[in-house]
């Protein structure tokens, strides 16, 4: 099985230019109204850069045209063209966990585990 | 054989890892706590309904890379969260080098559901850690003498009815406050506290 994945310039710099603003995933994804599961997926290349850049562009206070609009501008179009594929199994055996905090310390059941492989797959 | 850390070695390595992330013995660790994790280069992976559907609340993947976290709890930015994250930060610093490679899936399935016992070890110690990485012995200690200043604290106090650690118990939802974990969180912190 394989997935899509885009260039991740867009991301790249998006996660940068936060963490210089020393706000984290969750803090910016609230302060500018954005799902923080998403935005998460843009900067890993998972999801596609937004075809309008206006709304990162102010929650970064970008002024429309300035140099720094223009080079995110342009690397969410760069982005989008480096599309390339993954192979989603390959991926998954990278990810399995060991350690779970769960709700009560509960252990998991082989239900669960057949579940939680699905939800990595879909990260 | 896995053998349980004792309470002080859990808090020097706590101690130590506060230190690594720039936060001094008597600061108070940023309410965003998440951010220490990502200076360090860790990607955090919010997932919708993690804790719904499998009832866990958040775990590492990729070799201590990525931090996947139920996103409602995540989102929340409530205490829970805080002590979840700091609980996984005691996984990184803790247990990093008892990650074990699987070679398949069914391997991974197999280890997961027999090792419960190391397994729930690693939980208490990453807990035990995460409390201390929350509040150090000096902010905690700062906050109690902030408590001593309350008017009806020094009646207390003066009149010899109890003791500090008794009223500390007392105001345990103060302090949780002050430190931004639960009341519970708080509790357990100050039962070690008094020792």
């Amino acid at each position: 099985m394989t997935k899509e994945r885009y260039g991740l310039d867009f991301g790249n710099k998006i996660r940068d230019l936060r963490l210089e603003r020393k706000l984290s995933l969750r803090k910016f994804a609230s302060e500018s109204d954005m799902d923080s599961g998403n935005l998460s997926k843009i900067e890993r290349g998972v999801l596609p850069p937004p075809s309008s850049i206006d709304h990162y562009g102010k929650a970064f206070g970008f002024k429309k045209g300035s140099p720094e609009w223009t080079e995110l501008d342009d690397l969410a179009r760069s982005s989008l063209a480096a599309k390339s594929f993954i192979n989603v199994d390959a991926e998954v055996a990278k990810k399995l966990p060991q350690f779970f905090r769960t709700i009560d310390n509960k252990n998991l059941t082989s239900d669960k585990l057949e579940k939680l492989l699905e939800v990595l797959k879909e990260i | 054989m896995v053998v349980k850390r004792g309470r002080e070695e859990i808090k020097l390595l706590a101690m130590e890892a506060r230190r690594e992330l720039n936060i001094k013995d008597d600061e108070h660790v940023e309410f965003d706590v998440d951010l220490y994790l990502e200076v360090l280069g860790k990607v955090i992976i919010p997932v919708s309904e993690l804790r719904n559907d499998l009832e866990i609340d958040s775990f590492w993947t990729n070799g201590f890379q990525e931090l996947i976290i139920d996103k409602e709890c995540y989102e929340s930015s409530s205490f829970r969260s805080r002590f979840t994250i700091a609980h996984e930060i005691g996984h990184l610093f803790l247990h990093n080098r008892s990650q074990e490679s699987y070679t398949s899936i069914e391997q991974w399935q197999d280890l997961i559901l027999k090792n419960t016992n190391i397994r729930n070890i690693f939980e208490q110690e990453a807990n035990s850690f995460a409390s201390i990485f929350l509040i150090s012995d000096e902010c905690l200690l700062e906050e109690l003498n902030n408590l001593k200043e309350r008017e009806e604290v020094k009646v207390y106090l003066n009149n010899q009815v109890y003791t500090l650690e008794f009223i500390s118990m007392m105001y345990s939802h103060v302090l949780s406050e002050a430190f931004h974990v639960s009341q519970r969180a708080m509790e357990i912190r100050l039962e070690n506290y008094w020792k």
